[in-house]
């Protein structure tokens, strides 16, 4: 495990590919904010050949709709935290490999087309701890910049300076290792001592209703197809 | 001042106090499992939640970005004298904290998604009521439960020829194994047994409520599993976020109620660790009790 403090946009590229899951990393310089809308317009732009209004080279994007208040001319992001990121994998892939982006923040992870993106591309997913939108806000100094107000305050994109923004955990890897499926495999395992510990027996059908309730063996199966939606 | 008034003052402050601090004996749990955390990944979490406790207790800001759906439990004493709306009390309270703390405008119609932005509406606040004979004061509650782990709780039935104790076992690890790190664990577990589905389900959120965390119920049959399951969910190794990590839950409460002979619902309610919630009692004198927090700003 490593502690690391990475400015974006990334000067080198081997800044993020040579991360590995696990590694803590506080981030400096500048960093996009982009949910469900911000995605969706950025694409249908560009298939009408439209440049974005801003540089997505070398960037981190995070999946999150800061609350935000203003006072006169300037924005102050006063709470600030990730929304569920697994939604975002089918459109991870092209935001990678088309404008470049190296770094994907959020939490919960991303389903396996996204993960295959990020080892193709050596970019990586960040994982935010969840519930912190305190301490994230304070690691925010200004707002450089806010794109596509019209589509609404929490799904425009907010361009944020930010300063040792973290602790960020290095979930997903630029070799493909991914934490959350690592620790859930781990705990499938585990799981036959525990149940020998508790008297459970693995073939009984405990539960008479509902009929089929996502069970053990499936466990890392069915987190990994499971899409929590917004939250 | 009016009974209204004094109530809708009290009502703010415990919103407040709830979404900008946990109660003493929660964030105490929080503090022992960052200080065990033997996983360096779970452990640079941990701190910073901790780190982000201070934060938002020093800058009166919200812990989390998501207050959930705002709700009340008033239980109000037989000798307390009371005539007032509380709809319109608690209505007035949230919407003054959303707008000044602020809280997230979170409340929505459930169909066509439309937003008064004042976190009320269509019954939200919601409102448990309960009745404590024979005390002489009202006792507030304010509720803040982030959606994220709110909504991975749920109700399955046991089979009734199946041993119980091992159901009750295997239906929370069910729940706990399939949502991972998706309730932001470490995780308070409420436990529910018996009763209609409803009412297991009912008993399991207000067991998230059960302070000191770890406290065991006083039913030795009840106490057992409480420890079992505890020690047992913290084997697994889901951890902090469903990173890894030795804490997986804070505690594990259970409760429980008479129940049909042939269907026994188990329930299974998760709270994030930032199990937020503030409690006071006014009495009849007119003197204030702060429950779960220190004094009134909680200092």
């Amino acid at each position: 495990m490593v502690i690391r403090h990475i400015s974006f946009p990334l000067e080198e590229d081997k800044e993020v590919s040579l991360l590995r899951v696990g590694d803590i990393v506080y981030l400096n310089g500048t960093v996009f904010t982009m949910r469900d809308s911000a995605h969706q317009l950025l694409f249908s732009n560009a298939d009408r050949g439209l440049t974005p209004p801003m540089n997505l080279k070398g960037a981190a994007v995070w999946h999150c709709g800061p609350v935000v208040r203003r006072d006169r001319d300037n924005w102050e992001v006063t709470s600030v935290g990730s929304t569920t990121s697994y939604r975002f994998t089918g459109v991870t892939p092209r935001l990678l490999e088309e404008f470049q982006v190296k770094a994907v923040i959020g939490k919960g992870g991303l389903g396996p087309e996204a993960i295959a993106a990020l080892q193709r591309t050596g970019s990586v997913f960040l994982a935010t701890v969840g519930g912190c939108a305190g301490v994230y806000a304070q690691n925010v100094r200004r707002v450089i910049a806010v794109h596509w107000a019209e589509m609404g305050l929490p799904e425009a994109v907010w361009e944020l300076e930010v300063e040792n923004l973290g602790a960020l955990i290095v979930a997903i890897d630029a070799s493909g290792d991914n934490l959350y499926g690592k620790t859930m495999e781990q705990v499938g395992r585990r799981l036959a001592d525990i149940y020998v510990d508790l008297n459970i027996h693995p073939d009984y059908r405990y539960v008479y209703w509902p009929p089929s309730l996502p069970g053990v063996p499936q466990v890392a199966d069915c987190f990994k197809n499971y899409n929590p939606g917004e939250e | 001042m009016s009974l209204e008034i004094a109530i809708r003052e009290i009502a703010e402050k415990l919103l407040v106090q709830a979404a900008t601090q946990l109660p003493v004996e929660v964030e105490e749990v929080i503090h022992l499992a960052e200080e065990k955390e033997n996983d360096h990944t779970a452990k640079a979490q941990l701190q910073t939640i901790v780190r982000n406790l201070d934060i938002a207790k020093q800058k009166k800001l919200s812990i989390c970005q998501d207050p959930g759906i705002p709700a009340f439990e008033v239980n109000i004493g037989s000798e307390f004298p009371l005539n007032v709306d509380f709809d319109s009390i608690f209505t007035a309270a949230v919407q003054k904290v959303a707008r000044e703390l602020p809280l997230r405008q979170n409340v929505v119609h459930p169909l066509t998604k439309d937003n008064p932005g004042t976190n009320t509406g269509w019954g939200v606040p919601y409102i448990y009521y309960g009745y404590c004979y024979g005390r002489d004061y009202l006792e507030i509650t304010a509720l803040l439960r982030g959606g994220g782990s709110a909504f991975r709780s749920g109700v399955v039935t046991l089979a009734p020829t199946m041993p119980r104790a091992e159901g009750v076992k295997k239906v929370v690890f069910d729940f706990v194994t399939m949502a991972g790190g998706i309730p932001c664990p470490p995780t308070t577990i409420g436990v529910g047994v018996g009763g209609n589905p409803d009412m297991a389900l009912n008993l399991a959120f207000k067991a998230l409520k059960r302070l000191p965390p770890g406290r065991f119920h006083p039913d030795p049959a009840m106490a057992e599993l409480e420890k079992d399951l505890f020690n047992a969910l913290n084997k697994t190794g889901i951890g902090t976020m469903g990173l890894g990590g030795d804490t997986t839950v804070l505690a594990v409460h259970m409760e429980c109620c008479g129940s049909h002979t042939a269907s026994i619902p188990v329930a299974v309610a998760f709270s994030c660790w930032p199990n937020r919630f503030a409690t006071a009692r006014f009495y009849k004198s007119g003197k204030i009790e702060w429950i779960t927090h220190r004094g009134e700003n909680g200092d």
